[in-house]
């Protein structure tokens, strides 16, 4: 029996291995966000390198100091995105039952992108700013996912293809609106259009970051809260079902509510591709299956993936800036492509090699 | 409630109970008027053709399908619409065929029939692990905790799920061809631990292609054909029913070894 015990420990998920990983994950994180708004080096108008890794950045009168005010927002906006777009995907992994699956499979994305540029096209920025786009992206998100939630439910029940099926029928639909959109606008709103999609942080202010904190904490913990209920749909809706599991109730929530995380995190950052896809893969293969440690370990990767991106976004080609989204979609290709070949990641994803 | 009480212990209410019971899965008629208990105690053999309507009638009776007509009870309630986690405590159901997702582990597989039982955040107690370990030796299985559930081969993972909805505690099972890709030894002990369990007071009802293991352990047979009930009683009677013969389209003969132990084989 103990022999049973020590050798089968290891597989199963208890409070301290929980607290392990999220306690180290969360200090590693923790140090990445003070270290990442110090690095790069940038120039003043003069022509004069800048650092902020010196004792300058502590004098609030200094230009040091006002470039690090205007990066720190920038920093917890990744943070914030980060971590809604990674337990974002693991939460519609889990109720597809389908490790494909991203919150942009579910024409989310493509909705709120549609909603964005009719905001573009019809001059909301004239009258609201550039906030006024993010909030149709919002509310594109949001009318998406009741279509797509419509469509996809019978009878009480959340059938995983016809999620799939409706996600990507109306993702297709809002893409070629989109197009057909761009092409009846003139050159400047189009490339407006265009620098919105690519998504990215450069111009964050703190009431932003404000704004968004609350619906993207709270929907993390909402998902959180549901993540033994995940764990019992890995086996199936009627297996879920006989173990005692809400399933209609666990799957409306959970897309619900990753659905809205998604729609605020593209209303702060535009779209940015991958992250809910790649970080749910790459820390199921690391930590395992479980939902109770994968969800929450999802979204400190996530938002650790974002500021490496951002942070290289803003470095690489200083001075000039690349937008995050590119970033994310550029590293996460070949990332991909690397556990798609990869026969020991594929072993762990799809248990099967 | 009342019935938290109606233990399945009491011989008189039967624990399981249909009547009239109809299914129609997209308007079409898969079970049509069932009638028949079953009490504590009983273990029962349900056989029919494919497409029958078995596995359509248990998954009726684990409350996953709505009724077209009439009732089912069970322990003196409906299980279509019953909260799920107080009717886990009393059902467990093994589906016909589960594909699992994402690379669980065999102990956290069989650790989720613990689910109803859990609270908070659910990390497996004492309790639990203690319920999980000797459901997985019931099930001969200990040896494959450590391993892959997805990685197993059709009879273990069979014996891993029967393991899950065992350690979920209920007093009625409900298992769909428990014994389906498993060899004859262990589709024997899946047997045996299935009447033990019924011989402790539990009720089982199993789906089952294989008539000799119903002959030797079941203590009721249902015959279903095009979702209708005809024949039911003791094994060897219903399983030599002229109604079961012209069901299947070939007669069971019920014959005696020569330990005396019964057998059946379709003649």
């Amino acid at each position: 029996m103990s022999g049973f015990v020590s050798s089968a420990t290891p597989t199963r998920l208890t409070a301290q291995r929980l607290a392990t990983v999220l306690g180290s994950a969360t200090l590693l994180l923790a140090l990445l966000a003070v270290l990442a708004p110090l690095l790069g080096v940038t120039a003043d108008a003069h022509g004069r390198h800048l650092s902020l890794l010196s004792t300058a950045a502590f004098d609030p009168s200094s230009t040091e100091n006002a470039i690090l005010w205007v990066r720190i927002p920038r920093v917890l906006a990744c943070l914030l995105v980060g971590a809604a777009l990674g337990a974002s995907g693991a939460g519609l992994q889990a109720i597809l039952r389908n490790p494909l699956a991203e919150p942009f499979t579910l024409g989310i994305s493509s909705g709120s992108a549609l909603a964005a540029v009719i905001a573009i096209r019809i001059g909301v920025e004239t009258w609201l700013g550039a906030a006024g786009v993010g909030f149709a992206a919002l509310l594109g998100a949001g009318a998406t996912l009741l279509v797509v939630w419509r469509l996809a439910r019978t009878e009480q029940r959340l059938p995983a293809a016809t999620l799939v099926l409706a996600g990507v029928t109306v993702s297709m639909f809002c893409s070629a609106a989109s197009v057909l959109i761009q092409y009846t606008s003139d050159f400047s709103e189009v490339s407006r259009m265009l620098r919105w999609m690519m998504g990215g942080l450069e111009s964050m202010r703190l009431s932003t970051v404000g704004w968004a904190a609350a619906p993207i904490v709270v929907g993390i913990a909402t998902l959180i809260a549901f993540t033994r209920e995940l764990n019992a749909l890995a086996a199936g809706e009627e297996a879920a079902a006989s173990v005692g599991v809400a399933v209609a109730r666990t799957q409306s929530v959970v897309f619900i509510v990753a659905s809205l995380l998604v729609g605020v995190s593209i209303a702060v950052a535009g779209p940015i591709g991958f992250v809910g896809l790649i970080v749910p893969h790459a820390i199921r293969g690391t930590v395992g299956p479980d939902h109770r440690l994968l969800v929450p370990a999802s979204a400190l990767g996530g938002a650790a993936l974002l500021l490496i991106c951002d942070s290289l976004a803003r470095m690489v080609a200083a001075p000039a800036q690349l937008p995050a989204g590119a970033v994310t979609a550029v590293l996460g290709g070949p990332f991909f492509i690397f556990i798609l070949v990869g026969h020991k990641w594929r072993a762990n994803l799809w248990g099967r090699s | 409630m009342a019935t938290e009480q109606a233990k399945v212990g009491t011989a008189q209410a039967p624990a399981i109970t249909l009547r009239g019971a109809s299914v129609a899965l997209s308007r079409r008629t898969i079970i049509a008027g069932i009638d028949a208990d079953a009490h504590a105690g009983n273990l029962v053999a349900i056989i029919g053709p494919n497409g029958s309507g078995k596995s359509t009638l248990l998954r009726a009776i684990a409350g996953l399908l709505p009724l077209a007509g009439g009732n089912i009870e069970v322990l003196g309630r409906a299980p279509f619409g019953a909260a799920r986690r107080s009717l886990a405590r009393q059902l467990c159901y093994l589906p016909q065929q589960t594909e699992l997702a994402f690379g669980f582990s065999v102990e956290e597989v069989v650790l989720l029939g613990r689910y109803a039982q859990q609270r908070g955040a659910g990390f497996a107690d004492a309790a639990d692990v203690a319920a999980a370990h000797e459901a997985m030796t019931r099930c001969d299985v200990t040896h494959l905790a450590a391993r892959r559930f997805d990685q197993l081969s059709g009879g273990e993972a069979r014996r891993v799920l029967l393991a899950q909805a065992l350690c979920q505690a209920a007093t009625c099972l409900l298992l769909d061809e428990p014994t389906a890709a498993i060899d004859p030894a262990h589709a024997r002990s899946v047997m045996q631990l299935v009447r033990a369990q019924c011989e402790r007071g539990a009720v089982a009802l199993l789906v089952t292609h294989d008539v000799d293991l119903a002959l030797r352990y079941a203590t009721r047979v249902w015959a279903l054909d095009g979702g209708a009930l005809v024949a039911q009683g003791e094994p060897a009677t219903v399983l030599q029913d002229p109604a079961v013969t012209k069901a299947f389209g070939i007669a069971i003969h019920v014959g005696q070894l020569p330990s005396g132990q019964p057998f059946a084989v379709p003649a």
